[in-house]
């Protein structure tokens, strides 16, 4: 079946989607810099902080779309029976679709690092930043992909994946347990730690990687109880 | 496959009440119905409450977003391949252009295989949900063979044929039921039932 969703991804240009939105990500992560701080030189190590910006800023509304559409087209499809035939239950479903994305993902992560990496003549930051940007992207897919398996309708996913994250930006402002919600968010200590390695080089402390181990625990969890829940309407769904 | 006190609503909305009916093994069980009456969300339910029932309608699809070579593969690693290749040369979809999508297919070949996908899995009951429906004429007898053929080869099978189209009850022979008046009531011949569906018996 991992097969099939991978063709089905081709395609269906859901992986174009995903080529042309890093693409967006890295143009804007090279853009914002110019129009917002007025400088005329961008230097590699800046350029990778401010894509990874645009990534934790902007990446709901980035990938927020394609995640939706590819759920929600097997719903719109009307498929659930075809996937219940093949005893494929929601869980297995949900993480056969989140691992396409992912690795797809992956590899346009990459591709774009590898381009800059040219551009640049630089690849000091390639791994760190393809971590980060992987991370980071891992979790919209994680949320968006569990919040579509509740709606038939993909504007209705995509409406409630931006109040999502909308609350969580202001529910992470409170501070304190709150900020698990959004753990990429830039009013957490990661982000300001990210921007020191990225400009003065000073490595950010092994402590600050247990908030993005504890979210992600969280966003499973979230996402594991939506699945459950949704399992015995999952097939209905899509008739 | 015997229903017995049966009842099902929508929404509050009574579609069948105490239905006690009994529909044979080794036969094709049609059954007409006005539209509205419900007969989709009453193949919906049985599905629903059955592992072993399977439904080939216009909500039952195969992912149409793959070629036919990816799906037959898929297939094959599933199925035994000297069955899946003896169904697809039955449907007459063994030629099919297997670098093509299935979604740019014709509406025929698409049902062909939507048939090939759901009669691969064996279930014991199959409902046929306007299986021949906007299909041409040709497609349609090569359908109404297959399942001909396919009842006589699996005398333990039940198959539901619910459909508007009369012409599947003057191709496929079997047993005549009217969904109708919250109620599903079996006639004895086709004649009969083609006679009250269309003039409501006058």
């Amino acid at each position: 079946m991992f097969y099939l969703e991978f063709k089905r991804s081709i395609h269906n240009r859901t992986i174009i989607y995903l080529m042309t939105v890093t693409a967006v990500a890295f143009v804007m992560g090279w853009a914002l810099p110019f129009s917002l701080e007025h400088i005329t030189a961008i230097e590699y190590n800046y350029y990778m902080f401010s894509t990874y910006t645009v990534f934790t800023q902007f990446g709901f509304l980035l990938f927020g779309f394609v995640t939706s559409y590819f759920f929600n087209k097997d719903y719109k499809d009307k498929n659930t029976i075809f996937y219940s035939c093949f005893k494929i239950s929601v869980l297995k479903y949900y993480m056969i679709k989140i691992s396409i994305l992912f690795i797809e993902e992956l590899i346009c992560i990459a591709g774009g690092l590898l381009i800059v990496g040219v551009l640049f003549d630089s690849l000091e930051y390639f791994l760190s930043s393809f971590l980060l940007y992987t991370a980071v992207v891992f979790q919209y897919f994680i949320v968006v992909g569990a919040i579509s398996l509740i709606f038939k309708s993909l504007l209705i996913s995509l409406g409630a994946s931006i109040i999502y994250w909308i609350s969580s930006i202001v529910i992470v402002s409170f501070g304190g347990i709150c900020k698990y919600f959004a753990v990429f968010d830039a009013s957490n200590s990661l982000y300001s730690h990210v921007e020191k390695y990225f400009s003065q080089g000073i490595s950010v402390p092994a402590a600050e990687f247990t908030e993005p181990v504890i979210g992600f625990g969280l966003l499973l969890i979230i996402a594991l109880i939506i699945i459950f829940g949704t399992s015995k309407k999952w097939i209905k769904k899509g008739l | 496959m015997k229903l017995s006190n049966f009842n099902l609503s929508i929404e509050n909305k009574k579609l069948l009440t105490d239905v006690n009916v009994e529909f044979s093994e080794g036969k094709i069980n049609h059954i007409l119905g006005k539209n509205g009456v419900g007969k989709s969300i009453f193949a919906k339910s049985l599905m629903l409450d059955n592992e072993n029932i399977t439904v080939i309608g216009s909500y039952s699809n195969v992912p149409e977003d793959i070629t036919f070579n990816e799906l037959r593969k898929v297939l094959i690693k599933k199925f035994d391949m000297n069955k899946v290749d003896h169904l697809c040369s039955i449907l007459n979809i063994s030629n099919i252009d297997e670098k093509i999508i299935l979604k740019k297919l014709s509406d025929g070949q698409r049902q062909k295989i939507k048939i090939l996908v759901f009669l691969l899995f064996d279930k014991d009951i199959i409902i046929l949900d306007e299986v021949t429906n906007a299909l041409d004429k040709t497609t349609s007898y090569e359908i109404y063979e297959l399942f001909n053929d396919y009842i006589k080869k699996n005398p333990k099978k039940v198959i539901l044929n619910i459909t508007h189209n009369l012409s599947d009850l003057n191709n496929m022979d079997g047993e005549y039921y009217l969904f109708e008046d919250y109620d599903i009531k079996k006639y004895s011949n086709r004649k009969e039932l083609i006679d009250l569906y269309i003039n409501g018996g006058n």
